[in-house]
């Protein structure tokens, strides 16, 4: 049976998303725009540079963490595996 | 997400020791819960193969929102594998993003531990509401979003709990600190909901089979 959401769950969807919209935009307005590690550090009062990405690296503004060539690697190794696994079982 | 971003030397060797031991409790009790079921599901095992793909793929991809956050779709597997599979998931996941250097290997055990909460409530809370919200959309989005609110929770009483060497702030102003990270983290548990509650109901109605609690 496919199930749709209703009306009726849609709205309590939306409501909570409205609660936690408000709730995560207060927290942005006081905290301030900055990456996540520097966000760490910031909330524990740590003075570092852990975490801070050269300027211009990445693609439109995403971008890798750590090493793209071993991520790049990882990645291909667990598509193998997917595919490995797909194949052997069958589904 | 919820995930502890701080490097090795961050938590001290104690604190260190005893989130891994409790880690290596929660994956040893999903490894016999696991070996107790009579017959593995193939489905699941190739499932588990795609979303360790998945989520380790886009966990290391920093998003340009807020500064910069990334997702991490422990929800979603939580939602798919369950808890038992779903712990091993996230143990690779770990295991390989501190080989990138995405949280210290030291980390693991507490990153491990606040994941799996994760991947419990997720899991529970979209079992439980299928009578009250029968849809799959907002079912998984509140699902992940229960999810990924505890899991904040549990970062925080981990990092209070364990103190941070070299931090000169009380517990009360990192209380503060990490209740605004928290609240950064949620903004984007939105986006993860939708993703999560879009391809929940893209798999209900392509592979109905694939998901268990969904199963006829």
């Amino acid at each position: 049976m496919i199930s749709i959401s209703t009306g009726k769950e849609w709205t309590i969807f939306a409501g909570i998303i409205a609660i936690v919209s408000i709730a995560a935009l207060a927290a942005f307005q006081i905290s301030g725009t900055m990456g996540i590690e520097d966000r760490f550090q910031n909330a524990l009062g740590i003075s570092g540079e852990g975490g801070k990405e050269p300027e211009g690296s990445g693609f439109l503004g995403f971008s890798i963490v750590g090493q793209p060539l071993l991520y790049a690697g990882i990645v291909c190794g667990l598509l193998i595996l997917c595919y490995r696994a797909y194949r052997h079982f069958r589904i | 997400m919820a995930h502890i971003h701080l490097e090795d030397g961050s938590f001290t060797l104690f604190w260190v020791v005893v989130w891994w031991a409790i880690a290596l409790v929660v994956i040893c009790a999903a490894l016999i819960w696991v070996r107790s079921a009579k017959k593995t599901d193939n489905r699941k095992i190739t499932l588990a193969a795609f979303c360790a793909a998945a989520a380790f793929a886009i966990f290391q991809v920093s998003i340009p929102l807020f500064g910069g956050v990334h997702l991490n779709l422990t929800p979603l597997i939580g939602i798919l594998l369950g808890p038992a599979i779903g712990s091993f998931v996230i143990l690779i996941i770990n295991i390989l993003s501190a080989a990138l250097g995405h949280g210290g290997w030291g980390l693991i055990g507490a990153n491990l531990l606040i994941n799996v909460i994760e991947v419990v409530v997720a899991y529970t809370v979209f079992r439980a509401l299928k009578k009250i919200l029968p849809g799959a959309f907002a079912r998984g989005g509140i699902a992940t979003l229960a999810s990924l609110f505890c899991g904040n929770l549990a970062m925080i009483v981990i990092i209070l709990i364990s103190g941070v060497q070299g931090v000169t702030q009380s517990t009360s102003q990192m209380l503060v600190g990490l209740t605004l990270l928290a609240g950064v983290n949620m903004g984007v548990a939105i986006i993860e909901a939708v993703i999560t509650g879009m391809i929940i109901t893209y798999i209900i109605r392509m592979r109905p089979d694939m998901l268990e609690s969904e199963r006829p």
